[in-house]
């Protein structure tokens, strides 16, 4: 059984990590293109910066199409629901280590091989903090995107499209709450619904919050998923 | 660990649709069971409990006397193996074989091959651009090379030429005789497969109405033939299921097993006994419960 688990993380793993190494091989091209070609040498934002929103986004459609697609496949192949859930949430920390980690040694290697001056550090992440920090926040606000995608995809995957739908919308408000509490991204229509500006939610609470709803991300993801009924 | 299978009072239901109605039967170990129902009479529904991929509403189903849904220690050793749209499916077969024998703990890809082989499948080609004869002979490879102590085949051969089902029944008989298991063949494909079969379990509608042992078949019910009169009035007394006559003759079909009394007086009239087969058994009890359901429908009116 234990055996079962590893080769299921291992599985789910290695297909993740195949896309996220073509991710990252292609925003690296593109961010050396824009150097050379649009920006004539300066650089818009470093390249975690630049890699961080499309990371997201990635993070988040995998984990949609894996928990919508991939549940069944496997749990055809006799695989049971709390394996799959256990092997996806390792996955998941896994691929948004390595993804911070590799995007954080290129940015390392920038800043050794450019001129820094040259480079805009004032855009990092929409605030004003250093490597040391921004590497936790952005390893913790992918974790987040790809549990936020799988709740969405575990929504349609059990309850079918309308309801699916609704998921979809809860997922974006989600992750638009994740951004307001780690504030490095003003959600001013969000901030004006809630009657809240922008980052007003600061400090060690908000930290606090935004690390605690990936643990309940996850419970809601369980809940749908544990009785969830293969479509045959 | 024994994989006898346990229905206690299973019912399922969609909404407001009952496809499962208290349902209950055992099944042992090492026997080959065909289960038969007419189209929509709840087959696949009771299959997708047994595979674990759903739960039932209410009742027990039990694996090796445990409740087999997510249940790491059944889940891996129960296949169930059912007609698939591969249209989305662009990996070979081969890389279906090879990640199937990683999750199936008896997966032997030396027989898969065998397989491939017998009904010459192309290994290479991506599966979304097999035809669809060769996308069943696909999922029944994989059914059949698992040997999982529990193995579920749900009309996956429909989609097969005659010639490739017979090739699919000569491995099922050769295979189960080398690698027993419980083998579960759902169809509605009755007079062609009837000969696989240890055991029965009929159902309609819902509900269980017939689990026999096949190798009775005078136990069903037997044709009695000859004369019109003669056979009028020997099953004048006996429960008729079905009645044919052409010229001068005729042919009753007759319910349960006929007394030694009654074949001898048969066989001093003149009068030919055949037995009933399963075919002509499944027909007239899936109709015998419609009617049965139609008169207690008038009877409540």
């Amino acid at each position: 059984m234990k055996n079962m688990q590893w080769k299921l993380t291992a599985d789910l793993f290695r297909k993740q990590a195949t896309w996220a190494v073509s991710l990252l091989a292609a925003i690296a091209a593109l961010y050396i293109v824009m150097i050379v070609v649009a920006a004539h040498g300066i650089t818009p934002a470093n390249f975690l910066t630049f890699f961080y929103e499309p990371a997201k986004l990635f993070m988040l459609v995998i984990a949609i199409f894996l928990s919508y697609s991939f549940l069944d496949t496997y749990i055809k192949l006799g695989v049971t629901r709390r394996q799959f859930l256990t092997a996806n949430a390792v996955t998941a920390v896994l691929l948004a280590a390595g993804l911070t980690a590799a995007a954080g040694v290129l940015t390392g290697i920038q800043y050794a091989a450019m001129n820094t001056s040259m480079i805009n550090t004032s855009t990092f992440m929409s605030l004003d903090i250093g490597m040391a920090a921004a590497l936790p926040v952005c390893f913790l606000n992918l974790i987040m995107h790809h549990f936020v995608g799988w709740l969405i995809g575990a929504g349609f995957h059990r309850y079918g499209w309308l309801p699916g739908i609704g998921f979809a919308a809860g997922g974006i408000a989600l992750t638009a709450v994740s951004d307001m509490l780690w504030g490095f991204e003003s959600i001013e229509a969000l901030s004006i619904l809630l009657s809240l500006q922008s980052g007003a939610v600061t400090g060690v609470l908000s930290i606090t919050a935004a690390v605690l709803l990936i643990p309940l991300v996850f419970f809601f993801i369980w809940q749908i998923t544990r009785k969830a009924a293969v479509r045959s | 660990m024994t994989f006898d299978v346990l229905f206690k009072n299973v019912s399922l239901t969609y909404k407001k649709t009952k496809a499962l109605q208290n349902v209950s039967f055992h099944l042992e170990q090492g026997k080959v069971y065909g289960l038969i129902g007419r189209n929509g009479a709840g087959k696949t529904s009771l299959l997708s409990l047994l595979a674990s991929f759903r739960q039932p509403t209410s009742g027990t189903i039990q694996i090796d006397g445990v409740t087999p849904f997510d249940n790491p220690r059944i889940m891996p050793h129960v296949s169930y193996i059912f007609d698939v749209d591969y249209k989305y499916e662009s990996d070979k077969p081969e890389h279906l074989i090879e990640r199937t024998s990683r999750y199936r703990p008896h997966f032997d890809k030396a027989y898969a091959r065998h397989l491939a082989e017998r009904f010459q499948l192309p290994l290479d080609k991506p599966v979304q651009q097999l035809s669809k004869g060769m996308q069943s002979a696909l999922q029944v490879i994989l059914g059949l090379a698992a040997r999982s102590p529990v193995t579920i085949f749900d009309e996956a051969y429909t989609g097969m030429d005659a010639p490739s089902r017979e090739i699919f029944y000569e491995e099922v008989l050769e295979d189960q005789a080398r690698s027993p298991r419980t083998m579960i063949l759902s169809t509605h494909l009755v007079s062609e497969m009837d000969y696989l079969f240890d055991d029965i379990v009929m159902i309609h509608e819902g509900r269980l109405v017939l689990h026999e042992t096949n190798g009775e078949p005078m136990k069903w019910g037997a044709w009695i033939t000859g004369g019109t009169d003669l056979v009028e009035a020997f099953t004048q007394d006996l429960t008729q299921l079905n009645v044919q006559r052409l010229g001068g003759t005729a042919s009753v079909m007759v319910q349960g097993e006929l007394s030694e009394e009654k074949q001898r007086q048969a066989q001093e009239q003149g009068l030919d006994i055949a037995p009933v087969s399963l075919q002509d058994l499944f027909i007239h009890k899936t109709k015998e419960e419609n009617d049965g359901e139609k008169h207690a429908m008038e009877a409540d009116r």
